[in-house]
């Protein structure tokens, strides 16, 4: 093979792969959209007043806290007005530095508790267990530093209730979002997990921990976020949901069977994404153990959370989530092709290999081969413009469907304003933000494959947003 | 690399790119305007219902106090709109209330209407024409919502046997309990909600009887914890010797029937039942046991439960350290007194802990 034809089997890997990863994309796309009008027409009813039966299984949600001294006191007072029949608020201490525990302690009248603690899980040590004086449904565990997965699987061996739902600190629900994430459990005996949509609260309204007005941020960063989450909750999750081969629950806001993480033996340590490898990990018990079973993706919009809006810190959230990714895929590889891998093994964990590991990678050298190319004469202006066209207006076509998916869906951004300011965020994105966030991912994908420690990583929280209540 | 390879349109990979890249942009494009579209569509469809619900809301909350005697026209257009805004109203409001709507309901003449909804393709309109039907009581269309009970979307089949229930509650629910019963796919909690409404003089005896009838034939026994679970809704006297005999045929039944039996138990008389599951082995019927005798033991039922402290299963420790704490005579001192004299270190933390709990409560 000489240099031309090198060159040009380049230039079909770099074609073949635009148009693969979109095609792929934009299949996910149509079955979520297909799974979008079926959820929506079935329920239609749910727009009628809310009741309960009083079966609703109880729920103990589990809170794990690092350093959140300056939002935890309004976290929890919201997360207690959760409108839910039965269900225990447990606040994780993860040995936090600043005054975390001493916030919680005066702002709940905390006491201690002798609780008769069930070590079910590998946990560090804890060093108390509270109860309220003035909330009998709040706990808080103040346990030795272990990391956000050690901290959950304490919460686990603390909680009381058969489902229990992992939620950030400083996540703002919706009052009725326990209910939404908690109905596939009672449709459907072999639920063991379901986790609802995440959205962006930068530029929304929020008092006393609830969202009172939605809002688009005026942060580049943080508005292009809004068009990320949109994409990849919306098709990035409800279209392999159907499939039941979601292999991301967000550990934002996720309810999960408490025998079935158990059996799982819990969050593994050590790792960054620890979300996602216990969904994959619990994929891979029950398909292996031919378990029935189900891991449900409800598109209802259930939690914001606030995303980072400076360079440095969206920068490292990246690198974190590209690790987090590595880690999980390739802790649970024998799911990979296993003959009875099903869906999950057999088509979401192969397209998430390919298209989001390794995606980044054949992204980067795919732009830098074309630019390359260009600079030493080995490609000429049209073709470069052509390949560039061709890779961003992909982008743009997937962004644009997921926002229209949106629009038919659920048009949270109800202002003729935020409106346009999301077509032009759509397209604006793909010119140069998602490129930075492909090199971004290749760096996590680096520092994964030269194998960094993991931790809580750094998220510096404005709220600014936030009203006290 | 020092050669221009790829230079002008005529190549095939730069052909194919050029015309995915033009397809692409075409798209969205289209999109655009699709987006653009949708949402000029249901603002237009929202001040719609804004403009009828303005019109009809002072109708609607008259009817709160009394049936209306004259009837404002209902335009065709508006017929599936107004649909949605009765519903609301009709679920917001109860008793005579509801009557008083109904009255309405039938003057603007949405009932035919609501019919001939059943029969389209659409899923979202034919669960509001079920639900609308239901709530009319409309026994025309107990025929066709019976066929819809039984479809094999679990949707739709449960909304039309939810209408049934309210249509006919009387002569409906002994046909559906065996379909309760048998579909795992309907959710338990909204027929529980169904059930509900219809009362517990209505249901607790075609509930227990169809649990009994259930619990004779091996084909149908699957679904009897269903039932079981739901019999949590009835009248705790009327079902009292049907609980006597679920748990007579406890060994065919096994434990997911056992443990809501167990808890359905609230007559001292039957402690029986709970002492005799103490040590079962499943580890859940034991915590349903520990927690009944909680509910109608006697202090004679001390001894019996020490030696679950000791239980491998936390729940059951927990759940026999509660039902000690609440047998008569018995304090938070008593509790702690136990914990210092027991050997057992799991069970002397559980006393401590549900100590610690009963003061707090």
């Amino acid at each position: 093979m000489n240099g031309a034809d090198a060159m040009l089997v380049v230039q079909w890997m770099f074609v073949g792969f635009f148009v693969a990863i979109n095609v792929g994309y934009i299949a996910l796309n149509l079955v979520a959209a297909v799974a979008l009008k079926r959820y929506r027409d079935a329920n239609v009813l749910e727009a009628l007043p809310d009741l309960y039966s009083g079966l609703e299984p109880p729920v103990s949600l589990l809170v794990p806290a690092y350093n959140e001294e300056s939002t935890i006191d309004a976290s929890v007072r919201s997360m207690l007005q959760l409108r839910y029949p039965q269900f225990e608020l447990i606040v994780i201490n993860d040995g936090s530095r600043d005054g975390t525990m001493d916030t919680l302690k005066r702002a709940f009248d905390l006491e201690l508790f002798p609780r008769a603690y069930w070590p079910l899980i590998e946990a560090k040590p804890i060093r108390g267990i509270y109860r309220s004086r003035r909330y009998p449904d709040l706990r808080v565990v103040d346990k030795e530093n272990g990391g956000k997965a050690d901290a959950l699987n304490a919460g686990i061996n603390v909680s009381r209730y058969p489902l229990f739902c992992g939620v950030d600190a400083d996540s703002i629900l919706e009052a009725n979002s326990l209910r939404r994430v908690a109905e596939p459990f009672l449709n459907q005996p072999d639920t063991i997990v379901s986790g609802g949509t995440i959205r962006i609260a930068n530029g929304c309204e929020v008092e006393g921990g609830f969202l009172t007005k939605v809002g688009l941020p005026r942060n580049v960063f943080a508005l292009f976020q809004v068009v990320e989450y949109i994409r990849a909750f919306l098709f990035g999750r409800l279209g392999w949901s159907p499939l039941n081969a979601v292999l991301i629950i967000s550990g934002a806001f996720g309810l999960f069977r408490k025998d079935a993480v158990i059996a799982a033996n819990g969050y593994r340590h050590k790792t960054i994404g620890e979300d996602m490898e216990l969904i994959v990990r619990m994929h891979r018990h029950y398909r292996l153990h031919r378990k029935p079973y189900q891991i449900t993706y409800v598109p209802d919009p259930v939690c914001y959370t606030e995303a980072p809006e400076t360079f440095k810190v969206l920068k490292n959230q990246r690198v974190r989530w590209q690790r987090g990714l590595c880690e999980s895929l390739t802790a649970n590889l024998s799911l990979l092709f296993h003959p009875r891998g099903g869906a999950p093994g057999w088509l979401a964990f192969p397209f998430m290999l390919l298209f989001e590991l390794a995606g980044p990678l054949l992204e980067v050298l795919g732009y830098a081969f074309v630019i390359f190319a260009y600079l030493l004469g080995g490609i000429s202006f049209q073709a470069f413009v052509i390949f560039m066209a061709l890779a961003i207006s992909l982008g743009m076509l997937l962004s644009v469907s997921a926002l229209l998916l949106e629009e038919i869906s659920f048009h949270v951004y109800d202002k003729p304003g935020q409106l346009a300011l999301l077509i032009v965020a759509v397209i604006a994105e793909n010119l140069g933000y998602r490129q930075l966030n492909s090199m971004w991912r290749l760096w996590g994908l680096w520092k994964w494959a030269t194998g960094t420690q993991g931790n809580w990583g750094t998220m510096t929280r404005k709220a600014a947003w936030s009203k006290p209540t | 690399m020092g050669c221009v390879i790829v230079s002008d349109i005529a190549d095939p990979v730069l052909r194919f790119a050029a015309l995915t890249a033009a397809g692409a942009v075409a798209l969205v494009v289209v999109l655009i305007a699709a987006i653009l579209l949708v949402r000029a569509a249901r603002k237009l469809g929202e001040w719609r219902a804004r403009r009828l619900a303005r019109d009809w809301r002072p109708v609607l909350a008259q009817c709160a106090v009394a049936a209306p005697e004259t009837f404002p026209t209902l335009r065709a257009r508006e017929r599936y709109t107004f649909l949605d805004l009765w519903n609301h109203h009709y679920e917001l409001l109860r008793g005579e209330a509801q009557h008083h709507l109904r009255v309405l309901a039938r003057g603007v003449g949405i009932a035919p209407f609501a019919r001939r909804l059943l029969q389209s393709r659409s899923m979202r309109q034919r669960l509001i024409a079920m639900t609308t039907l239901g709530h009319l009581h409309d026994t025309a269309s107990i025929a066709t919502l019976g066929a819809l009970a039984r479809h094999r979307s679990p949707t739709l089949s449960f909304a039309a046997a939810r209408a049934l229930l309210e249509i006919s509650p009387a002569t409906q629910l002994p046909q559906l309990l065996p379909l309760i019963a048998a579909r795992r796919d309907w959710p338990l909690s909204a027929i529980a909600l169904a059930l509900k409404d219809l009362g517990a003089d209505t249901i607790s005896e075609p509930l227990a009887h169809a649990a009994l009838e259930a619990s004779r034939e091996a084909s149908t026994r699957p679904g009897v914890p269903r039932l079981v679970h739901l019999m949590e809704l009835a009248h705790g006297s009327a079902i009292c010797n049907d609980v006597d005999q679920l748990l007579r045929r406890a060994e065919y039944l096994g434990p997911e029937v056992i443990a809501p039996c167990l808890r359905l138990l609230n007559d001292p008389r039957q402690a029986h039942w709970a002492r005799q599951f103490l040590s079962h082995n499943v580890w859940y019927v034991r915590v349903a046991a520990a927690t009944t005798l909680q509910r109608i033991g006697g202090a004679e039922d001390c001894e019996r439960l020490l030696p679950l402290l000791g239980d491998a299963h936390w729940w059951v420790r927990y759940r026999a350290a509660h039902a000690l704490a609440r047998l008569p005579g018995m304090a938070p001192q008593r509790l702690d007194e136990l914990a210092a004299n027991t050997r057992d270190r799991f069970a002397a933390q559980m006393l401590r802990h549900v100590a610690a709990e009963e003061r707090f409560a």
